[in-house]
């Protein structure tokens, strides 16, 4: 079983993201209690594509067990966030490359970044590489020759799917428990060679990024601070005055 | 003018029975509200075009003449009731649409930021070769088109997005957030002609699923009364420990007529039931009074209450989203302010 997992760092910039953390976390579950457990031919390699920076994430992926890094370099964005339509062409053709020999059964994605939050790159990615797609994928197995996946549904509706590989899954909380980075696997890694990729260009964009501004408030948002005991004397009167008890 | 495209959602149930997911009307009433920005010109480029862009509904469903019907009843908008073979599915969905989407020719088209939105929009917009703006909250305009704004960096930001003129623009639109009201029929022509219905089968053929259903899990089990709560005490991550759960629990049962909610956060760390969740994932509340404790604000929660009248949060944290939609922000550490407030009682 051969899978990547795809991630990208969380908004502080250190930290895998909390949702490529549970894809991560679900491709080393399928690694250790899969078929063909702990061979040569079960391996999970994880891909990002971003600055040089990014490297850190890399490390804490091996540090959580992950076999192999791909880097796909990118120089550094002065406003940090790139359409996910550019990313998914770099990590397609990253991924053209490393399948010339053989194709990853399977590719996960957290079920969107912290940063950009668009859901996007997944989906995108399968559509380029004409492989099914779940979202929002809560809970996999795998079955040998195919995948066992429990998707959600608004209100808390659960779906279970049987997916041919190879496929695409992007993971969403619910199941999943990430663990830490070891950091003895950590220091082991650092002799990992992490797989440097230099795209030729970069992919134009058809949307521009214009500015972010703050969410727009909606309501008054008086702040109260001070001791609990005026707090609280404050949100007894806002209670009283709006007759609320 | 190419036109724009709305693809409705429709709750299928057995014996034909569906019913239009009101998170349509919502994408409607968007669809309208674009069309007018075209029409009123804005930006120079679009103001071009003198005649407004049409608006075609899509309603894919195993039984959707019914629910295509309603809506070019109420909407007066032209309806096209595409048949499905069996019930539509994201990857059905996907592959269906494309074909009747290359005959459209959209400028725009609209999905419902849901789980089938999220799961065909991207998908169809690498297909088509169009620009996927997803997860909106607001659009607008300014001097050279029109300007997209979503939430990023964990909700604590608005990217304003613009996207190329003349060129397909695929939106996934957060429910709850565009208005709810049965959208009327254009502006000066009312009352309004009902919109014709036209139907096409969905070939078998034209469908190629590799995905099997093995189960479908009813409704979440659990039943929370949120209907008839006058307050709704929620809490999220911001709670901490699991032990202070019941302190919250205290709390609530010191306010007369309160319910206990949680943001998703809580219910997938499975500290406490899925049926107390408000969020699009979870219930939609709207009662006098909501106090989100340690709640950050997601928009996938503000999308859950922001119908309720009054709001106070509870936060450690000033900068935290939710106290922009708070009536009152109490900027405090939530268990010191509930025994504070435990005691003053």
């Amino acid at each position: 079983m051969k899978i990547l997992v795809c991630i990208k760092p969380d908004v502080s910039g250190k930290e895998i993201g909390p949702f490529e953390s549970l894809a991560l976390e679900a491709g080393l579950n399928i690694k250790e209690s899969g078929l063909g457990a702990g061979t040569d031919s079960s391996r999970v390699d994880v891909i990002t594509a971003g600055p040089p920076e990014w490297r850190e994430i890399i490390g804490r992926a091996f540090g959580m067990g992950a076999d192999r890094g791909v880097h796909v370099l990118t120089e550094s964005d002065p406003s940090g966030l790139v359409p996910a339509s550019v990313t998914a062409e770099l990590l397609v053709g990253a991924v053209a490359g490393l399948e010339e020999k053989s194709q990853y059964d399977l590719i996960l994605f957290g079920v969107m970044s912290q940063d950009l939050m668009a859901g996007q790159t997944g989906p995108m990615v399968a559509e380029h590489l004409g492989r099914p797609v779940i979202t929002a994928g809560v809970r996999i197995e795998s079955m040998d020759t195919r995948l066992e996946v429990q998707r959600e549904w608004e209100g808390g509706v659960r779906e279970t799917l049987d997916m041919p590989f190879p496929c695409v899954v992007t993971i969403q909380p619910g199941f999943f428990k990430p663990r830490y980075p070891r950091l003895s696997n950590m220091l082991k890694a650092k002799d990992k060679p992490i797989v440097k990729l230099i795209p030729r260009d970069i992919p134009k964009p058809k949307e521009s990024f214009l500015e972010t501004v703050l969410p727009q408030k909606t309501r008054a948002g008086r702040i109260i601070s001070g001791s609990s005991k005026d707090q609280v004397q404050a949100f007894n009167e806002f209670l009283r005055e709006r007759a609320l008890l | 003018m190419n036109p724009i495209v709305v693809v409705a959602e429709v709750r299928e149930k057995s014996a034909g029975k569906n019913a239009v997911r009101p998170v349509t009307w919502e994408l409607i009433a968007a669809a309208k509200k674009i069309q007018a920005m075209v029409r009123d010109g804005v930006g120079e480029e679009i103001g071009k075009d003198q005649s407004p862009p049409d608006i075609y509904i899509l309603v894919p469903a195993q039984n959707p003449l019914a629910p295509a019907r309603e809506i070019a009843r109420s909407t007066g908008l032209c309806t096209i009731a595409l048949a499905w073979p069996f019930p539509v599915t994201p990857e059905t969905l996907k592959q269906g649409l494309s074909t009747e989407l290359v005959a459209l020719d959209p400028g725009f088209l609209l999905f419902a930021h849901t789980a089938l939105g999220r799961e065909v929009a991207s998908g169809l917009a690498v297909r088509l070769d169009g620009i996927m703006v997803s997860g909106v909250t607001h659009i607008r305009t300014d001097l050279e088109g029109l300007v997209f704004l979503r939430p990023v960096m964990d909700n604590r930001q608005v990217l304003c997005v613009r996207t190329l003129n003349k060129h397909l623009t695929v939106l996934t639109l957060v429910p709850g957030v565009f208005g709810k009201d049965a959208p009327r029929g254009m502006e000066g022509k009312e009352p309004f002609e009902p919109g014709s219905v036209s139907v096409r089968e969905v070939a078998q053929t034209s469908l190629s699923p590799v995905l099997v259903q093995r189960s479908k899990s009813g409704k979440a089990r659990g039943s929370t009364d949120f209907g008839s709560a006058k307050i709704v005490v929620a809490m999220g991550r911001g709670i901490g420990e699991k032990e202070n759960l019941d302190k919250v629990f205290e709390f609530s049962n010191r306010l007369p007529g309160a319910v206990v909610g949680a943001s998703r956060p809580l219910v997938d760390q499975g500290w406490i039931e899925y049926s107390r969740q408000v969020g699009i994932t979870g219930a939609t509340v709207a009662p006098d009074l909501y106090i989100a404790c340690g709640i950050s604000g997601s928009t996938q929660h503000l999308a859950g209450m922001a119908g309720s009248k009054w709001v106070i949060s509870i936060n450690k944290n000033p900068d935290a989203p939710i106290c922009r939609h708070s009536d009152l922000c109490i900027q405090a550490d939530l268990n010191e302010f509930i025994d504070t407030f435990l005691e003053s009682q």
